[in-house]
Parts: structure tokens; C-alpha cells; sequence
């Protein structure tokens, strides 16, 4: 694509997220976040269209996204209670940043086509890919210490909580209230200690096996960071 | 809507979501969400229709009821609360609210009826044809494992492993299911990049195919969308949104922007109710 295309294209996406703040009142705030969370994703995934990638990264992050999104379904009877950050971090530990953030935006937007679409769809995006980028960014430490990765899932179920919490407070529109904040943090705090929770114990569940094989398949098919 | 295009479907709906979470009007969020219900009747069937309709009025009465507890702004008290007033433009604002966020929901559940996921992979392919097919491969490999899973499960029970009914238990076995799930779909992964591989991947761009073309009609259909939902839009920030405070008063452009509103919404209830009509009255179906 010529550069002055793009320059024009991000103009008119900057002109468009700048009109809506304007027109919509004190509904921009939600424009605006839903607005960074399409934008943040849209830059990844167009990076991802943008680069040379093998087989192996697509087959990788394909399966690694199937699987996280069948974690959320097999899990469903049990609420807040599921391995897909666990499997993104793993994604991120694992593959690399960037097919870390693929996994964690694909999960949410497979997932949500077998329970539900909603408003909600791209800050979870946003967020879950956000996690796996993160993951990748600091993999080297993660996959020495045990403890560390336990705090950092911990930290990711934590995060992903609070920031739901802060995208349903500012989709009731108004503006950021802290009283309304509080209230469904209070409201929703059982979700966030099984999202901690959770996180921890599958991590810690699943991360000998994933390094075990992951390591498989680079020795006998030369397969995962940037193999064919 | 099986006559027109996925992108025509797909444009009826985003548009009426952008105008129904936008516009802060107490009667376009009112039609809309009315809108949305019929939709749903006309394609999905009553008991649907009658299930989304039920949790949307109690997520509006919720949100009427809970939103004067956070804001005490308004002219009109009903009473106190913990001596702070109840008022009910709050609660009238909790309504819009409500019906705009619960609309929304019906509008996204209309959605998935219209267009599925397939569909939708041959709207956004033909922009990224990389990420599509990567999704494509997830949706593939999601039922294969969900059966791999259950043949699993179903393995270890029968070799009497797991049979334990206790939380701990379940989580146990849940757990060694979907390790075994780990090992397979790397396998899998590996299969499939091989395959890849075999078939030229990587030789030459990835391009995308879909024989699914916009007609005309689909072109008109999408134009018309487009122009009723920038006139609500617009509308809705040149006073067609509905003051709350302090006192209640409609926008000075509130009717022309729910009857532009009104007009958008009723376009897909009129293709449904003739595709619906027409497949009563067909005597072709046995």
C-alpha cells in the first residue's frame, strides 16, 4: 500500500473516532473505547496480514486459539472458572508476543460467537491479547520461575477483571463514576478471585506439559518461534 | 434476508446498533429495542423472541431502579434514600439506558441469526485474507477437538479412572482431559502446517476467494443504511437526543430523528416478514 494512502487512511480513521467523540455526548467515552480496542487489534492483526509467516506459526496460533476456546466451552458449568488466559499465556510464553496477542484477541472473538457478541467484544479483545503480548514480552522470566508466572497470571485474571468492570462502568454511560466503579467491583469480586485463582492453578497445571510439547514439535517437525 | 448479500445483513444491523447505543433518546432506544424484538420473532421464532424480551425488560428495570442510587441529578424526588433524593429523571435515564444496552443485545442476537460465522469470515476475508483463513482453521479445529475431548472423557471413565463426583474430582479429570486435548492439538497443528507446506504455502500470497458478489439491490440496500444511519446520528447531536436533566424534556429534532430511526429499523422487519410470508404460503414444501 503507498504511504500517502495509509497516511490518508489513518486520517480519515482518526477523523472518524475524533467526529463520534464529538457527536455522541456523554456517549464518547464509550465510542472512544470501543474505538481503541478495534484500533489496537486492527494494527496487530494488520502487522500479522503484513509479515512473512510460516505454516507452523498459522497451524500453532489456529490450534492454540481452538483450544483455548474449547477450554472456555468444556468449563462452561463452571463460572469464571476457565483456562483461557492460562492457554494465551502459555500462547505468549511459548510462540512469541505477537502470535500471543493473535491468540488472545481470537479467543475472544471465536468464543463469543458460541456464547455471546456484545458490546464487550473488542475491549475483551483488546485485553486478552493484550495478555498474550505481555506473556511473550517477559516469556524468558516466565518460564524460569514458577512463582512469577503464578503472580502473573494472577495479575492478568486481576487486570482482565478490572478492566470489564471499568469498560461496563463507562458503557452505563456518563462518564467514569467511582461510586459505580465500586459498586461492581464489589459486585464482581467473586469473579475476580476465580479468575486469579484460576489463572494460578492452570498455569501451573498445564505449563510442564505445553513446554513439553512445544519442545516436541520443534525437535521432530521444526516447529514454533519462527520455524517452518 | 437470504436474498441479499452477508455485508447487506450485516449493515442493516450495525446500523441500527450505532443509532440505538449512540443516540440518547428515550424513543429511538424504545423503537429500536421494539424493532430488534420483531426481528428476532420473524427469524428465530416466537419463543426467542419472547426469551430476549423478558431479559431485556429486567435488564431495564434493573437499570432504571439501580441508576438514581448512583445519580441524585433531576427536579423531580419520588423519595430518599439514605437522605439522598431519588429522582425520576435519574430513573428515566436508568430506562434509556436500559433499553439501549438491552437493544443492543437484541440487535447482536438478530445478528448471529443473519449472518454466521462463515459468513462473516467471507465479509472480512477479502481485507485480510491471512487472519481469515487462521480463523477459518480455529472454527475447523474447535469441533474436532470438542469430539477428541468427549472420546477422552469418555476413555478414562470407562477404564475407571476419575470417577469421583466431588468439585476436586471433576476438576481432575476435566484437567487431564484437556492435557491430553494439549498433546493432540499440537500434533494436529503439526499436521496441518506439513499439509500446508505440501500444497505451496508460502510460494505466493494468500488470496482470498468468494463467489458470493454484491448485486445491485445489495448496493441500494447498504446506500440507503448508510444515509439513515449518519441522518439519526447527526440528528441525534443537532438536539434529537432526549434532555434528562433537570427536567425532562424531548430534543428539539427527537421525532424526525425516531421516525429516520423508525424507517431504518423497519427495513429488515419488511424483508424478513416477505421471506417469512412467502415460505407460509409456498406449496412447494410438502
Amino acid at each position: 500500500m503507498k504511504k500517502s494512502l495509509k497516511a490518508a487512511l489513518f486520517a480519515g480513521c482518526m477523523a472518524l473516532i475524533a467526529g463520534g467523540c464529538l457527536l455522541f455526548g456523554d456517549r464518547s467515552v464509550s465510542w472512544l473505547i470501543g474505538s481503541a480496542g478495534i484500533a489496537v487489534c486492527g494494527i496487530f492483526f494488520a502487522r500479522f496480514e503484513k509479515k512473512e509467516t510460516t505454516s507452523g506459526e498459522i497451524a500453532l496460533a489456529a490450534v492454540m486459539t481452538a483450544l483455548s476456546v474449547t477450554g472456555r466451552i468444556i468449563f462452561a458449568p463452571l463460572p469464571a472458572f476457565k483456562p483461557c488466559a492460562a492457554v494465551i499465556i502459555l500462547a505468549g510464553i511459548y510462540l512469541g508476543a505477537e502470535q500471543g496477542f493473535l491468540v488472545g484477541a481470537l479467543t475472544a472473538l471465536i468464543s463469543n460467537f458460541f456464547f455471546t457478541q456484545g458490546i464487550w467484544t473488542p475491549f475483551q479483545m483488546m485485553i486478552w491479547g493484550l495478555t498474550g503480548l505481555l506473556a511473550g514480552l517477559i516469556g524468558d522470566r516466565l518460564k524460569k520461575n514458577r512463582l512469577m508466572l503464578c503472580i502473573f497470571g494472577a495479575l492478568a485474571g486481576l487486570c482482565y477483571s478490572v478492566f470489564m468492570d471499568v469498560c461496563s462502568v463507562l458503557w452505563l454511560g456518563g462518564g467514569f463514576t467511582p461510586e459505580r466503579f465500586l459498586g461492581l467491583t464489589i459486585a464482581s469480586a467473586w469473579f475476580t478471585v476465580s479468575y486469579m485463582v484460576s489463572n494460578c492453578i492452570f498455569l501451573l497445571m498445564f505449563v510442564k506439559t505445553a513446554e513439553r510439547i512445544l519442545e516436541r514439535l520443534r525437535g521432530k517437525y521444526g516447529i514454533t518461534k519462527g520455524g517452518g | 434476508m437470504r436474498g441479499f448479500a452477508p455485508l447487506s445483513r450485516l449493515a442493516a444491523v450495525i446500523g441500527a446498533l450505532m443509532v440505538i447505543m449512540f443516540s440518547r433518546s428515550l424513543s429511538a432506544a424504545c423503537a429500536g429495542f421494539i424493532a430488534g424484538l420483531i426481528c428476532l420473532l420473524l427469524n428465530e421464532g416466537g419463543r426467542r423472541a419472547i426469551k430476549a424480551g423478558a431479559a431485556g425488560l429486567a435488564v431495564c428495570a434493573a437499570t432504571a431502579i439501580i441508576d438514581p442510587l448512583f445519580s441524585h441529578r433531576g427536579m423531580t424526588i419520588l423519595l430518599f434514600v439514605n437522605d439522598r433524593p431519588y429522582t425520576l429523571e435519574s430513573m428515566l435515564y436508568g430506562l434509556e439506558l436500559g433499553l439501549s444496552l438491552s437493544g443492543a443485545g437484541v440487535w447482536l442476537t438478530v445478528l448471529r441469526g443473519l449472518v454466521n460465522e462463515r459468513e462473516m469470515l467471507g465479509i472480512f476475508g477479502r481485507f485480510s485474507p491471512k487472519l481469515a483463513m487462521t480463523i477459518s482453521m480455529t472454527l475447523g479445529f474447535i469441533p474436532r477437538l470438542i469430539r477428541k475431548s468427549r472420546r477422552i472423557r469418555e476413555a478414562q471413565r470407562g477404564a475407571g479412572l476419575f470417577s469421583g463426583d466431588s468439585p476436586s474430582g471433576r476438576l481432575e479429570e476435566v484437567s487431564a482431559v484437556f492435557t491430553a486435548c494439549m498433546a493432540w492439538s499440537a500434533e494436529a497443528a503439526a499436521g496441518a502446517a506439513q499439509s500446508m507446506n505440501a500444497r505451496g504455502f508460502g510460494t505466493h500470497r494468500v488470496t482470498f476467494s468468494d463467489r458470493r458478489t454484491l448485486r445491485l439491490k445489495d448496493y441500494l440496500f447498504i446506500s440507503i443504511v448508510l444515509l439513515l444511519t449518519i441522518s439519526g446520528l447527526v440528528l441525534s447531536a443537532l438536539g434529537g437526543a432526549t434532555e434528562f436533566f433537570p427536567r425532562v424534556s424531548f430534543g428539539r429534532y427527537e421525532m424526525a430523528m425516531a421516525a429516520v430511526y423508525m424507517a431504518e429499523c423497519i427495513l429488515p422487519i419488511i424483508i424478513l416478514a416477505k421471506e417469512r410470508l412467502r415460505w407460509t404460503l409456498c406449496t412447494a414444501r410438502g
